[in-house]
């Protein structure tokens, strides 16, 4: 049990590796994830849009992409985005950020893809048709009637892809960090590697936790929120006062 | 229902848990060396045999004393974690013995000293530690490499790698000028890349000596490795397998056949 804790939990170790974590990691984290996940939230928007779409030459690309991305080991699209984009483009190879973000949102966006797509689907027919009934263009109607009600059905799902994001993150490693672009995991791993204890890559874990788990709670939130709507409170005379700005209808 | 379906779980996990115990009782007796499957040519896999100078060494110490070894590949991060948990019995892969890592484990008597070599491409103005003054670097997290440059050329942009073949994917692509590998390894990627240019600018021997890692407090097993060490220095195994994985880097004295 000593030599447990000795080797996940050495406060001398955790100790020395925190100010690096706050100072240099989590930011270097921040950057990555928050970059990717906003790139490959609109690349993923459009895969689904496309997937979806009654025409072949929308539809294959999309599936294509998908298939790839979804299916290579994420480690081997990065070092082939990461270097082989350095080599058509040598000005982007003294730094690993860009191609990095570039190749997590390639990545991201498959799976975000595919979230969207099972969103959209699961709204009713009746939508699309009642939109179409009213007047509505068919990118109306997926706009504004039919993309919003799936969006929101599979926020937890989104937020499950940019946790995986984040995690994900310390693989663009792989393209070779100058000590002050290092990420989370790596900062912890370096000093792991030289003292040979493992606690200064669990208190990179602990920072992974702070970025995470208020995420997961915060999309929770949000969730009911909408699917709840505001509450509505009737006056003494029976006049329904907040009605008309009640906010949302319940969702099913 | 529901009750007896979580019961059969939890017992076939029981029953999966005590199956794995039971197999590592029965092979107590074997020694269970903690390496590196990437990192040549101190240690590496090939056709599925883990080799390279250290585990060789290894090996011809363990048959002079008599002990049977088992190899398993893992992370040089998490590697000295594992001997001083115990998962691993010794640690083989060019271990510098620094007083920072002597916190966790104990090391055998030094057995070489990593020999670097300074590779850079053609047309680049590198030719020595002096030379690498603003320039972007690579080195493996961890390694005498990356201790090493940090020492000798502070100025250099360190670029940290996490593996050999990503450094030199790196080089090759003109992502960092140069790069600290091991001496061999070094030549051994100019002569394979002959369309890179590459070159070894300068060889480099450092003083920090490599040593097998054990548990903390076991004398006894520090004490056959160096009994057997000392062995087949003197009878000049040592050089024989250092002439097979690092033929160019020079061979100190300390480990000539014939010293005691």
């Amino acid at each position: 049990m000593d030599d447990f804790l000795n080797t996940f939990l050495n406060w001398e170790y955790i100790w020395e590796v925190f100010p690096d974590l706050l100072g240099t990691g989590l930011l270097n984290t921040l950057i990555l994830s928050v970059f990717s996940a906003l790139i490959g939230t609109v690349l993923g928007m459009l895969l689904a849009t496309m997937g979806l779409s009654s025409k072949a030459w929308l539809r294959w690309p999309a599936r294509v992409y998908t298939d790839i991305f979804r299916g290579l080991p994420a480690i081997l699209t990065i070092l082939v985005i990461g270097q082989g984009g350095g080599i058509l483009i040598p000005s982007l190879s003294r730094n690993p950020y860009p191609l990095g973000i570039l190749a997590l949102s390639l990545i991201a966006a498959a799976y975000i893809g595919e979230i969207f797509r099972a969103g959209i689907q699961s709204v009713e027919k009746g939508q699309m048709e009642a939109s179409r009934a009213l007047g509505m263009s068919y990118t109306k109607a997926m706009t504004l009637v039919v993309i919003p009600q799936g969006v929101r059905r599979v926020l937890p799902a989104l937020v499950n892809q940019f946790i995986a994001l984040v995690k994900d993150s310390s693989l663009v490693y792989f393209l070779g960090f100058l000590a002050e672009q290092r990420d989370l995991f790596r900062i912890g791993q370096d000093l792991a590697a030289n003292t040979g204890n493992l606690s200064p890559l669990v208190a990179a874990g602990a920072v992974y936790l702070v970025i995470t788990v208020p995420l997961t709670h915060l999309v929770n939130y949000i969730d009911k929120k909408l699917r709840t709507g505001r509450k509505v409170r009737v006056d003494d005379e029976g006049g329904e006062t907040e009605l008309l700005n009640a906010g949302k209808v319940p969702m099913s | 229902m529901k009750k007896s379906l979580a019961a059969v779980v939890g017992a076939v996990l029981l029953a999966v848990l005590a199956a794995c115990g039971g197999g590592e009782d029965a092979g107590a007796k074997t020694l269970r060396v903690g390496t590196l499957s990437d990192s040549k040519p101190n240690a590496y896999q090939e056709n599925g045999v883990f080799t390279g100078f250290d585990n060789e060494l290894l090996k011809a110490i363990a048959a002079h004393q008599n002990l049977k070894l088992e190899f398993v590949s893992t992370e040089f991060s998490a590697l000295l974690g594992q001997v001083a948990t115990g998962k691993f019995d010794i640690g083989s892969s060019g271990i510098s013995q620094t007083d920072e890592r002597r916190k966790t484990v104990d090391f055998s008597a030094p057995y070489n000293y990593q020999s670097l070599g300074i590779e850079t491409r053609e047309g680049v103005a590198i030719t020595d530690e002096n030379s690498l003054a603003g320039k972007r670097i690579g080195v493996v997290q961890g390694t005498v490499s990356d201790s090493w440059l940090t020492a000798n050329a502070p100025t250099a942009q360190a670029v940290k790698f996490p593996q050999d073949a990503a450094a030199l994917a790196a080089l090759k692509s003109g992502a960092i000028d140069g790069a600290i590998f091991d001496q061999a390894t070094a030549e051994d990627y100019a002569a394979k890349n002959p369309d890179a240019k590459l070159k070894v600018v300068k060889a480099i021997t450092t003083t920090i000596p490599h040593g097998f890692a054990v548990k903390k407090g076991n004398t006894e097993l520090a004490g056959k490795i160096n009994a057997g060490l000392k062995a087949v220095i003197a009878d000049g195994t040592w050089e024989r397998v250092h002439q097979r994985f690092e033929p160019n880097a020079p061979v100190p004295a300390e480990f000539k056949a014939g010293q005691k």
